[in-house]
């Protein structure tokens, strides 16, 4: 049965869905990430390289 | 307000030098190595009539010592540096970290004694024989399970995105080393695939396409998130763009693969979607690109001082610029032209020479001062190193671009009366020396400036005083936090294990969809009952051809194209290399095709060929193989690999099972045979010559005769 399914899996509607699930994610993620009250939260992060922990003088 | 408890730690900067170590012998050892073979291009007397020093087998060592051995542990470098700082935690395992240090380094060594004694799976990139592939895939565990320890024990909450970009990159390479390097051995050092023909070709560029995806692409994404904000002491331009970046480039790359296949007998719904999703693939790409560089706002005048910015900003200016070819050459028209020609050698310098080895040098010099605690010896070279590198690599591109496009239009000329302007393939090769000499010359330019990094490093650390291992402090991370309002990204990205299984998942979905129908699916391959198995003298022919790296001059596919069925003949058919373990396609026509070459000429011409190249064909760049006339083809082998083959599914009858070494015995013997005629010695039938001959003369032949029998029936009916 398995097989059978996989077997039908050779179609070109395949791409299509890939696409629409890409886009459905990015739009998605779009929203997401302008949600409000993100903005501090991204400021902070952005700094994180710049932030190593602190040489301790002993 | 809670006492905030400070905990004291120190960073495992010792394995990052360790590391940086390497990747400054290994890129040498890659660069001397890619202009030794610009050159074997330029000039065949530079094969030096050895056979471990072809190009057929150099070039393989070159791209396996530059993605592996030099990018490799600059890759490995900045992770550990990198990762340390960000999580705010020593390393997870010292040992570990050692054990994956000597254990790469094993490999690579493995890798520079096996290839030029040419002990190849002939996949590219991939070209390491199983005993090899099973050492990457523990070392590769070893580093998986030493990073992710790293993020369990870290004090900082938040997974920084250049850490996602490492998560990916460890996730996915383990996936695609394992999914493709799954073969039967034979013995020690040779092994087939478990997959044949348009399986294997599927299997094998959804490898090497997300090989460079996934080892030259998202860790120095990582590192660029990392070193260009602390090198500019700027934060990221934007996080949110990097969400976007990462998300969409890990699920959009993997679809891409096909596109070294484009016009071959794969599927034409594999080949779409393949095109669509590498031009959908510009737009992650730029995203990160116009990331990295406005990451620079501001900064911009230290990007003419600062040798660091300056590298920085080239690699993610040279990113753009391959990640725009990239693109443009997935496309079906254009690829057409492109596809076989140096426009792709081009384009691929672009990528591992443009942003890798910029990245690479700036993050070098940003490290070796940090980490010896000292200043640049001179900024001054490392400026001219800078032009070096950059007039080099613009020789290198502008030359590729030249002689791609010219051997293109060469290929495809032809004229009022349907006839090729340029029958002879080796006038298109002659017209695109003269460019050979151009790229080698930048090839040269390159390799003196990165020396003279090697040089000016080297009195970096010569002038250090030395560093007392630095302690540093940071906050403990508390189990349970109770920020609130905290946005489900952040959440994620606090939660490593979940993060991985979503990363992993988007991977997956488009080699799922890909590659496994090809891989289940019979209707892919319309069977053809003419097409027969390789006899036993073929195999061994076939695999002395794999030895010597012949596809990395000659492909066995011809397109569906006007030119190419009036120089080569009627295109090819998936079920024509259902018996190819490994498929040989090949990615690059420096000589001709060789799907049909079975029967054009005679077995003297190929005898004298492989002698002197340029007794048959005048001006012909081909190396001289002298050896394959005094060594024995393998015989005592061929009765395993005839059973391995039949355990893979080739249907090999009983009678050939049992006398396979007889049957090869027969067949080289009427071979040298039909030579004597012309003076060859028969006591040449046991040698590595003979099989190359059947193997060659059988390339095409089972096809033809079913053309001719199809044909047949049809004017009957």
């Amino acid at each position: 049965m398995i097989r059978e399914f996989l077997l039908k899996i050779n179609q070109p509607w395949l791409p299509t869905l890939g696409t629409a699930l890409f886009v459905g994610i990015f739009v998605g993620m779009l929203i997401w990430i302008n949600r409000r009250g993100s903005n501090s939260y991204y400021e902070e992060a952005s700094f994180l390289p710049l932030d190593e922990g602190v040489k301790s003088e002993r | 307000m809670n006492d905030v408890k400070m905990e004291r730690f120190k960073y495992d900067d010792e394995l990052t030098k360790l590391f940086i170590f390497a990747t400054v012998i290994w890129g040498f050892v890659a660069l001397l190595l890619g202009v030794t073979v610009a050159f074997q291009l330029a000039s065949w007397k530079v094969n030096m009539g050895l056979e471990w020093s072809t190009f057929g087998r150099l070039r393989p060592l070159h791209t396996n010592a530059a993605i592996f051995a030099f990018v490799g542990n600059a890759m490995f470098a900045g992770i550990y540096y990198s990762t340390q700082r960000l999580t705010k935690s020593r390393l997870f395992s010292d040992v570990l970290g050692r054990i994956h240090f000597w254990g790469w380094q094993l490999i690579i060594v493995a890798a520079a004694i096996s290839l030029p004694l040419g002990f190849t799976t002939g996949k590219e990139y991939a070209e390491l024989e199983w005993p090899i592939d099973i050492a990457i895939a523990v070392i590769w565990v070893v580093f998986a399970i030493n990073f992710f320890g790293t993020l369990v024990k870290r004090r900082e909450k938040h997974l920084y995105v250049a850490l996602w970009f490492y998560i990916a990159t460890i996730v996915t390479v383990t996936v695609l080393h394992v999914v493709n390097s799954i073969a039967f051995p034979v013995d020690f050092m040779k092994s087939y695939p478990v997959y044949a023909g348009i399986q294997d070709a599927l299997v094998q560029w959804w490898y090497g396409h997300n090989a460079v995806a996934f080892f030259l692409t998202t860790p120095f994404l990582g590192i660029m998130y990392y070193f260009i904000p602390k090198a500019a002491n700027r934060p990221v331009y934007s996080y949110r763009l990097s969400i976007i970046h990462f998300w969409s480039l890990v699920f959009l790359y993997i679809w891409a693969g096909p596109h070294h296949l484009l016009y071959t007998s794969v599927p034409d719904w594999v080949q779409t979607t393949a095109m669509v999703f590498s031009v959908m693939l510009w737009m992650p790409s730029w995203g990160g690109m116009i990331n990295g560089l406005l990451t620079l706002r501001g900064a911009w005048d230290k990007v003419r001082t600062d040798p660091v910015l300056k590298f920085m900003a080239t690699s993610v200016t040279f990113y753009g610029m391959a990640t725009f070819e990239g693109p443009l050459l997935a496309i079906k028209s254009i690829n057409g032209m492109a596809h076989y020609t140096d426009w792709i050698v081009g384009h691929v310098h672009s990528g591992t020479i443009g942003w890798n080895y910029m990245i690479i040098s700036g993050m070098l010099y940003y490290l070796v001062p940090k980490m010896w605690n000292t200043t640049l010896y001179s900024v001054k070279m490392a400026n001219a190193q800078f032009w070096l590198a950059t007039i080099g690599l613009l020789l290198y591109m502008m030359s590729m671009w030249t002689a791609g496009i010219t051997q293109a239009l060469m290929w495809r000329a032809i004229d009022e009366t349907g006839k090729l302007v340029y029958p002879n393939f080796i006038e298109t090769v002659v017209r695109i020396v003269p460019m050979y000499w151009v790229r080698a010359f930048g090839g040269v330019l390159i390799l003196a400036g990165f020396i003279l990094m090697m040089y000016n490093l080297w009195l970096t650390i010569k002038k250090s005083k030395g560093l007392e291992e630095q302690e540093y402090m940071a906050p403990a991370m508390e189990k349970v936090t109770s920020e609130v309002n905290q946005t489900a990204h952040r959440k994620l990205e606090g939660l490593p294990t979940l993060f991985t299984v979503l990363t992993t998942i988007a991977i997956l979905v488009g080699g799922i969809i890909e590659i496994t129908p090809s891989l289940i699916s019979d209707t892919f391959v319309e069977r053809d009952s003419e097409i027969k198995p390789y006899s036993p003298l073929e195999i061994a022919g076939r695999d002395i051809f794999i030895k010597e790296g012949c596809y990395v001059c000659h492909s066995q596919q011809i397109r569906p194209m006007p030119d190419e069925a009036l120089r080569y003949g009627p295109p090819s058919t998936a079920a024509e290399s259902v018996y190819d373990r490994p498929f040989q396609w090949g990615s690059r026509r420096i000589g001709p095709d060789l799907a049909r070459v079975g029967g054009k000429y005679n077995d003297m011409w190929h005898f004298r060929h492989m002698y002197d190249p340029r007794e048959v064909t005048p001006k012909s760049i081909m190396p001289e193989y002298t050896w394959l006339f005094k060594k024995k083809f393998e015989i005592k082998t061929l009765p395993k690999k005839i059973k391995v083959m039949t355990a893979l599914g080739v249907p090999y009858t009983d009678h050939q099972i049992k006398n396979t070494v007889l049957l090869a015995q027969k067949q080289a013997f009427e071979i040298t045979k039909g030579l004597n005629v012309d003076g060859v010695d028969m006591k040449m039938q046991n040698k590595e010559i003979i099989a190359l001959i059947a193997y060659l003369q059988r390339l095409g032949v089972d096809g033809a005769r079913s053309r001719e029998l199809k044909k047949q029936v049809r004017s009957e009916q």
